[in-house]
């Protein structure tokens, strides 16, 4: 058994640790794959009871974790659609009707949103330096 | 952390969404510009970091039932362990057995041609060895395969990151370029010309307003204001003011008092005097645009007669995205702000900073005629004609309505501009005057209509109804001139300058001249003015041509510029003032005609010797009757009265041309047979009929 537990310990790709690994809930937990982590039987060894169905194959535990619903994807879906098509909104109406607005950056909405996109920006600069700083403490602290 | 990583992703999207609504319609527009590389930077940031979360949930599930880990030196430390098992079963065993045991770790044996190879062993010992060997080779390879997939997968895994990472490091240094850039910072804190940012240090080259405003650029460049800096005459005309009197005062002012108002936003850009303007890191061409689109479209300040001969003028011009115009809803495009200010409400106001030309001599904050150097009072006798009830503006005769239609018709719909704008009021950009480009008119000269309907509209012409009286072998009428047409003096501008003049030829029954004034001899020939070329001493009169004498009954409403002035003094001393109260201009004893306008000099009045008259320029509306007496032969006769019209008088041009280089490019001298005469009226009556 050469994968470590958790599936792939010591083994991420480069830069690939922390929270880019790979979630283990999608592909079937952090047991040893199938033909893997032992050596194939020698010619000629008959072969055994078939894997998964009867009483003598011990069923393997469900190491997966459950996930909070933060830390699933669709909530964050749902926001983005509802935040852009809110943003979208409030954009079409300054600038349709009887007095538009040019659809332009120099405008006071379009300027209200490159602020927003400059601040929403430099939030994920904020999670990026953080997820940075977290993975040279990680690597640091295992002897890297 | 799985939290914050989805946090993160969606404020990156929102980021992008928010980016988008910013840059509106401007994204989709393939320009180069600070926006649309932020705009590329954030997109493919944002793309890789979406790509790279998608990679991380496709790959690792395909991946795990292959590899198992990504630890490459696992699989490459199983494959050496099995190497070594391999090697110890190996150790003391026959050649044939170490042969077989090359074999199968060199490739995967057929089962048949392995069965044959283990049953050619003698030693059941070896025979059952030699089943290992195999198992550990199988073993082995799959280490080796799996080692190649992990690189792989690995390589998917980690190539978004590699764009993304830097991507986002770039994404800073962008976004402060994107800010500063499109605020024009650099421009707005910069003095004009310290940098060459967008063309004309944070102005827009004329060519730029081509690719929407092609009609206007049209007008425009063919216009006398786009050729205020390439104009052989201005050209020569200033060098040789620069050289003689202006290099040597105080600059910018009084030093760049002429290219102020030809180009003022060029003179501010390179400080420079002298024509053609040049400057390192800017393109000529943009700094000799003359005036051009933004000397009004950036212009923010007021309106002040003959301010923009100083560097007042220039300094209210307004470096930024920001056009102004006379449109109050403007449509949104992608090149430029709209906006409109009080003055481009009233433009005819910003007409006048110009079109008056004088200089404060004394320094006592007022310009006064006579005593300071007014040079064009254009401006001033609009207001004359505005005041007696004229309701005509500069716009009216020189910017007439053309079309309606868009004012950026080329503009692509929504990319280059928002919407379909209404039809506006478009008003024409040629300026069309009295003058055109002397170098070009042979080629090209496209306003020529405009410009002959402008001054033919100008004045009424008749034979005063009072009659005709013939005495002895002479004939005596009166012919009067009426401003109809202007809503300012005719002539106008630098009058001085200008040639409008009465042509009276009087013609016996078969059609022989038999008497006539202000007849040329030939197009390029001059008018025999008796105070050019009865001036003792003048230098003028040597640049004359075509006359054997002065006409002493020749109209015209040319002005004299002089090289000094005096105001007027009444025979006991006194200041004369003329009907407005205003001194007036006189030539001192032993100052000459010249044709530069020095600063000391100034403009003065021509006299006619046959009646002592004065021939001031017409006011608007103004009638002015000059009687004549001309021989006369034989009946009936003609009487031929025609008011004519040169933008520059012929000997003017000589006398320019005498003071340049030899090397000196443009030469004037070839150009003065390029001069046109225009009849602006005529009329006609035959005397004594049978």
């Amino acid at each position: 058994m050469t994968a470590a537990a958790g599936g792939h310990g010591g083994g991420f790709p480069p830069g690939g640790g922390g929270p880019f690994a790979p979630d283990p809930s999608q592909h079937g937990g952090y047991g040893a794959p199938p033909g893997y982590g032992a050596p194939p039987p020698p010619p000629g060894t008959p072969p055994g009871p078939p894997t998964g169905s009867g009483a003598s194959v011990r069923e393997r535990p469900d190491l997966r974790r459950r996930l909070q619903l933060l830390e699933r994807a669709a909530p964050w879906v749902v926001v983005v659609v509802l935040t852009a098509s809110a943003l979208a909104a409030v954009m079409l109406a300054v600038t349709t009707g009887d007095d538009p607005e040019p659809f332009r950056g120099h405008t006071g909405p379009a300027l209200l949103m490159a602020a927003l996109a400059v601040g929403t920006t430099l939030l994920t600069l904020l999670y990026s330096c953080a997820s940075a700083r977290s993975r040279r403490r990680s690597a640091t602290a295992a002897g890297r | 952390m799985m939290m914050w990583l989805w946090l993160h992703v969606a404020l990156g999207l929102i980021a992008l969404v928010a980016a988008v609504l910013h840059a509106g319609w401007s994204v989709l527009v393939p320009r180069f510009s600070s926006g649309t590389v932020l705009f590329a930077i954030f997109f493919l940031l944002v793309g890789s970091g979406v790509v790279w979360r998608i990679a991380y949930r496709v790959i690792p599930p395909r991946a795990a039932p292959k590899i198992g880990n990504y630890s490459a030196a696992g699989s490459v430390g199983r494959a050496e362990l099995q190497l070594g098992e391999v090697e110890k079963l190996s150790a003391g065993r026959s050649p044939e057995f170490r042969r077989i045991k090359d074999w199968v770790l060199g490739a995967e044996p057929p089962p048949e041609a392995f069965a044959q190879a283990v049953a050619s062993l003698p030693d059941p010992a070896e025979r059952a060895a030699i089943g290992e060997v195999l198992a550990l080779a199988q073993s082995r390879r799959r280490a080796l395969s799996r080692w190649v997939l992990q690189g792989k997968y690995t390589r998917a895994l980690s190539r978004w990151r590699s764009l993304h990472v830097p991507l986002t490091l770039l994404l800073v240094p962008a976004l402060v370029v994107h800010v500063v850039g499109a605020t024009y910072l650099p421009a707005k804190v910069l003095p004009v010309g310290s940098a060459p940012t967008d063309g004309l240090s944070g102005f827009a080259k004329a060519q730029e307003c081509k690719s929407c405003h092609a009609t206007a650029y049209q007008q425009w460049a063919t216009s006398m204001h786009a050729h205020a800096l390439t104009s052989p005459v201005t050209i020569v005309q200033n060098n040789q003011l620069v050289r003689l009197e202006l290099g040597k005062k105080a600059s910018p002012d009084p030093q760049q008092i002429c290219v102020n108002c030809h180009a003022p936003l060029a003179a501010a850009v390179t400080g420079d005097a002298t024509l053609p303007f040049s400057a390192v890191g800017y393109d000529d061409d943009a700094l000799n645009e003359g005036v051009t689109c933004v000397v009004c479209h950036q212009f923010t300040g007021g309106s002040e007669p003959g301010s923009a001969g100083f560097s007042k003028y220039r300094d209210d011009l307004q470096p930024g995205p920001v056009m102004y115009g006379s449109l109050g809803d403007p449509v949104g495009n992608s090149f430029h702000q709209s906006a409109t200010n009080a003055i481009h409400k009233a433009p005819q106001q910003m007409c006048r900073n110009c079109h008056n030309v004088h200089y404060d001599r004394n320094n006592d904050g007022r310009i006064e005629k006579a005593t300071d150097l007014v040079l064009q009072s254009t401006d001033e006798e609009h207001q004359e004609y505005v005041a007696e009830g004229g309701r005509g503006t500069c716009l009216t005769c020189h910017m007439p309505l053309r079309q309606k239609a868009r004012a950026a018709e080329e503009a692509i719909i929504p990319l280059e501009q928002d919407r379909e704008a209404p039809a506006r009021v478009v008003h024409d950009h040629s300026f069309v005057g009295v003058d055109y480009p002397l170098d070009e008119v042979k080629k090209r000269d496209p306003h020529r209509a405009d410009r002959e309907k402008l001054l033919r509209g100008a004045a009424k012409l008749e034979i005063d109804p009072s009659g005709v009286a013939a005495v002895g072998g002479t004939v005596s009428f009166k012919v009067n001139i009426t401003n109809v047409g202007a809503g300012h003096n005719l002539p106008t501008g630098f009058a001085f300058a200008r040639q409008m003049w009465l042509e009276v030829v009087v013609t016996d029954p078969g059609g022989v001249v038999v008497g006539s004034s202000g007849k040329l001899a030939n197009n390029d020939a001059d008018l025999c003015d008796a105070s050019t070329i009865d001036d003792a001493g003048s230098v003028m009169a040597r640049h004359i041509k075509g006359c054997d004498a002065s006409d002493p009954q020749l109209v015209s409403f040319q002005a004299k510029l002089v090289e000094r002035t005096e105001p007027l003094r009444d025979k006991n001393g006194a200041l004369a003032r003329n009907d407005k109260g205003e001194l007036i201009t006189s030539q001192p004893e032993g100052a000459e005609e010249t044709f530069l306008q020095r600063l000391d000099g100034g403009v003065v009045l021509r006299e006619r010797p046959f009646d002592k008259q004065k021939m001031g320029t017409i006011a608007p509306n103004d009638t002015r009757s000059f009687s004549y007496r001309l021989p006369v032969r034989g009946r009936p006769a003609t009487l031929t009265v025609r008011l004519m019209f040169r933008n520059l008088p012929a000997y003017f041009l000589r006398a320019l041309a005498a003071g340049q280089q030899k090397d000196e490019d443009p030469q004037l001298g070839p150009l003065v047979p390029n001069l046109q005469l225009v009849e602006m009226a005529s009329v006609k009556q035959q005397l004594f009929a049978r």
